[in-house]
Formats: structure tokens, C-alpha cells, sequence
């Protein structure tokens, strides 16, 4: 069997969510002031499936997945853990954009960049 | 630079706009519900295309980083549509007819409870693909003309379980998974503390890496269980002669690094764990003898690794959760199965081992009268 089947899954799953963080974030960088609540709300909703992924979905163990691989080769001084937690209340407490906040937002992003970059080739050079 | 990229999305809504001239009025009839999701997916990309080149938040140089990644994201996209679903409706043949009936047949059969069968293309060009983004399976231009390895089939069919969302059908299908995932992380997190603590964690980076390649394995071997509860014995079987003819090292383990398949010996493991719960225990006997055999001339042998990275635990619970996945969603499991299919492809590899002379005779006349069954 193919590699092809299981790869345009990754790839969809991981772009679902990146569109959930690139909506965030192409508002936020326009006008942080000025962000939807819907985009802020599908990115708060993500966030906390996020520091909970064995009561999530099977998609979402897999984003989460990773997500915190990613995170694990990236953070000299953090654990994904306590990155995501202090993240998620971040925006639980209403504490604004801030440029740090976007910074670990856009790292977020590029972890599912990556791995859609991944699928994607993946499933080109298997066809 | 903001410049060259609306250049580059005009173009691109250009060839977007183009590939919906390439669609056949009106398509073939096995393909009508793919090439009306397809036009749907286009209209959806240029509609994201037109927000990614006109609205004002893609404006300031700040989004310039985000806007290339999402117009590469829907170039890669709208490359998959061309070049594998629309390909497939404008080049579609007689083939293609007779293997999408045979899949509608499979279906009704095992009581697939996805309502639309996947649409089927003799375009494949490696082995049998599935893209359920379409819904689109791709086979070998001659696979409808063979039987021994049509039972995979059943294991493509199994993907899309995964991702199909709000369908209460399936909901136990991927709850068990969920679940069995969960055994998994337990799994790798007490061996990690472990070896934390007794082994300077010399194998944490390899624990880490089984850990994430286990959530893909994890689908490949729910697809086998699948595969192996639907269409019974013939699976165990195909299992082998795919091993045999196009396998790798079938005792691979990786180390550090992303793998997307389990290795051969786990993935039968896995397979007659199965056999073993539906109590077919002589067939199961059978095939783990022949995969033995099999063993002796692939000149490769299991390391130490092996049951780190594949504990016997995990492999018979993941059987036992992926069984019960497969009667959780209500198919016809292949002990209660007597469909035409199912009952030509267990025949195929029982005439296959007793004489393989008279076999390729046999199979043709099968397969003439297999084209002949009206799904619906």
C-alpha cells in the first residue's frame, strides 16, 4: 500500500489547523487591536484542545503530536508543556497581543508548515 | 516582492479558472460525484485566491510571510487537483468501469458505512492510492484483470474512517483509536521515565521518535485490521505476496527519524492477533507458517530494537481496540461474510496455493464472471 492515503490526511489535518493560526495571525499583524472574535475564538478553542490532547479527537492527538515534536527541537528552555500552557493563559486571561505572544504563535505555525510541507512531498514523490 | 506575489495569485486563479474547462460534459457516470467536488474544491480555492490578493490584511508588509505560505499551500492544492483527480475524469476508460462496480459491490457487501463508495481510477501509477480529500481511490491500470491482490482494496477503504467528521456511524471507529492512542502515549511515557531513570536516558530520543511514529502506524494498522476483518484470510495472504514482491526489510525499525508504515513483521503480527479474535484459527495458522517460510528467504533478521519499538503488548491491544473499531461500526465482519467478492478472492488464494499452474486460468474465468455483477 501506498504512503499516498495516509499523507493527504496529515496534509489536511495540518492545514486545517494552520488556517486556524494564519487567520490569527495575518489580523493580528494588520491590526492587533482589531481581531475577529471568531478568529480569536477557533484560536482559543485550538490552544485548549492543544494542552489536552488525550481527551481530544484523534485529529487532535495528531496535531498535537506534531506540534510537540516540533516544539521539542525548537525550545532551548521551555518543555512544550509549560511553552503551550503559558500560551493558552495568555488568551485565557485576556492579556492582549503582544509581540512575543505572536512570536510563539508564528513557531506554532511553522511546526504545521513544516509537516504539510512534509506530507506533500511525501505524497508527490509516492505517486 | 508584494508585487510578484498578487502577479503570482492572478496567474494562479488564471490556471484555476482553466482546469474547470477540462472537464468532460457531462462526466462519465461513475464520475459525476467526483467532478462535482472537484468544481466545488476550485471555486473554494479562488475564492481563497481573490481574499489572499485583495483583502486589506494581506496588504501590510508584516502578512507578506503569511501570504506566500497560504498561496503555496493552495498552489500544492490545486497540483493535487489537476494532476490526480481531474487527470483521472478526463482520461477515464473502459477499466475504470468495471473497477469502480467491483468497489460499489465491496461496499455493499461489508456494509461500508461511509453512504458514497469512493469513485475508482485505473491511473495509478504506484500501487493502490487513496485520496479521501476526493474520495478518489487510484489503482493499476490492469488491477481488475487480477485477484490476488485485490484484497488491499479493503485497507484503502479503511482511511478514510479516520477523517470522515460528524458521523455518528463512525464514531466508534475513531474513539477506539483515540483510545488505543492514549495506551500508546502511556505506553512511551513509562518506558521514558524508566529509562530516565536507569539509563541516563541513552534511549529517550528513540522512545520519543516510536512515540510519534506510532500515531501513523497506528492508522496503517486499524486500515490492516480493517482489511483483515472484511475480507478475512485473502488478506493475511495479500499481506504476504505484497511483502514478498515489494516489500523492503520487512523487520525495519527507524531510529530518530519520521516513519509513516510499520514494518512487515508487526503489521502481520497485528494481522493474525485478528485472525486469532475472529477464531480462525487454522487460517491464521497457515498464513503465520507461510510468513515463516517467507522469513527464511528474505535473508533479514529481527535486532534487539524490535520490541522496543514494537512491544507484543501494544500489538495484540491494538488488534483487540482495532477489532473492536471494525464491529463497533457495524460492518460484515468476515466470519459472518458470504458476499460473491469476498467469497471469489478467499477462493483465489486457496486454488493459488494448491496449483498455481491451473490458477491463472481459473482467475481469468472468475474475474470475467466478477464483471459481470450489477452493485446495484
Amino acid at each position: 500500500m501506498s504512503d499516498v492515503g495516509l499523507n493527504s490526511n496529515i496534509y489536511d489535518v495540518s492545514s486545517k489547523y494552520l488556517g486556524i493560526l494564519n487567520r490569527f495571525l495575518v489580523e493580528a499583524n494588520y491590526d492587533s487591536t482589531a481581531v475577529s472574535p471568531e478568529s480569536a475564538e477557533e484560536l482559543q478553542t485550538f490552544l485548549h484542545q492543544l494542552s489536552d490532547p488525550s481527551s481530544m479527537s484523534f485529529q487532535i492527538q495528531m496535531v498535537a503530536q506534531i506540534i510537540q515534536s516540533y516544539l521539542k527541537k525548537h525550545l532551548r528552555s521551555q518543555t512544550s508543556e509549560v511553552f503551550l500552557h503559558d500560551l493558552t493563559s495568555h488568551f485565557d486571561r485576556k492579556m492582549g497581543i503582544n509581540p512575543e505572544v505572536l512570536q510563539k504563535l508564528t513557531l506554532l505555525a511553522e511546526a504545521l508548515n513544516e509537516e504539510c510541507t512534509n506530507a506533500y512531498s511525501r505524497m508527490r514523490f509516492n505517486g | 516582492m508584494q508585487h510578484y506575489l498578487e502577479a503570482i495569485i492572478a496567474e494562479t486563479i488564471e490556471r484555476a479558472k482553466r482546469l474547470k474547462t477540462r472537464f468532460p460534459t457531462p462526466p462519465p457516470l461513475h464520475f459525476q460525484v467526483l467532478a462535482h467536488g472537484c468544481l466545488k474544491l476550485i471555486n473554494d480555492k479562488i475564492s481563497l485566491l481573490n481574499d489572499l490578493y485583495s483583502a486589506p490584511v494581506y496588504q501590510v508588509p508584516l502578512n507578506q510571510s503569511a501570504r506566500l505560505r497560504d498561496l503555496k499551500n493552495i498552489i500544492w492544492e490545486i497540483d493535487i487537483i489537476e494532476n490526480v483527480a481531474v487527470s483521472a475524469i478526463s482520461r477515464h476508460n473502459d477499466d475504470d468501469i468495471k473497477i469502480n462496480k467491483f468497489v460499489q459491490q465491496i461496499c455493499k457487501e461489508i456494509n461500508y458505512p461511509i453512504p458514497v463508495p469512493p469513485t475508482v481510477s485505473a491511473l495509478s501509477t504506484n500501487y493502490y492510492q487513496i485520496y479521501p480529500q476526493f474520495n478518489l481511490l487510484c489503482v493499476p491500470l490492469l488491477e481488475c484483470d487480477f485477484l490476488l491482490h485485490l484484497p488491499d482494496l479493503y485497507h484503502e477503504l479503511a482511511h478514510p474512517l479516520f477523517w470522515t467528521e460528524n458521523d455518528d456511524r463512525i464514531n466508534l471507529f475513531q474513539e477506539h483509536a483515540k483510545a488505543f492512542y492514549n495506551v500508546v502515549s502511556g505506553h512511551f511515557d513509562r518506558v521514558i521515565l524508566e529509562d530516565q531513570r536507569i539509563n541516563n536516558s541513552g534511549s529517550v530520543p528513540n522512545y520519543e521518535a516510536w512515540k510519534k511514529n506510532w500515531i501513523n502506524w497506528l492508522i496503517e494498522f486499524f486500515c490492516d485490521i480493517f482489511g483483515v476483518c472484511t475480507a478475512g484470510a485473502a488478506y493475511g495472504w495479500a499481506h504476504i505476496h505484497l511483502a514478498m514482491k515489494r516489500g523492503s526489510n520487512p523487520f525495519e525499525v527507524p531510529l530518530h527519524s519520521k516513519s509513516t508504515h510499520p514494518n512487515d513483521e508487526a503489521r502481520m503480527q497485528v494481522i493474525l492477533y485478528v485472525l486469532e479474535y475472529m477464531q480462525l484459527q487454522s487460517q491464521k495458522d497457515s498464513i503465520e507458517k507461510k510468513w515463516q517460510e517467507v522469513q527464511g528467504v528474505l535473508t533479514r533478521q529481527k535486532n534487539t530494537l524490535h520490541s522496543f519499538a514494537y512491544p507484543t503488548e501494544l500489538l495484540r491491544e491494538c488488534a483487540l481496540f482495532g477489532f473492536k473499531a471494525v464491529v463497533g461500526i457495524h460492518c460484515n465482519i468476515a466470519t459472518n461474510q458470504n458476499g460473491f467478492i469476498f467469497k471469489a478472492l478467499n477462493e483465489a488464494w486457496t486454488h493459488y496455493w494448491n496449483d498455481y499452474n491451473s490458477f491463472f486460468k481459473w482467475e481469468q474465468k472468475k474475474v470475467e464472471e466478477m464483471h459481470l455483477i450489477n452493485p446495484n
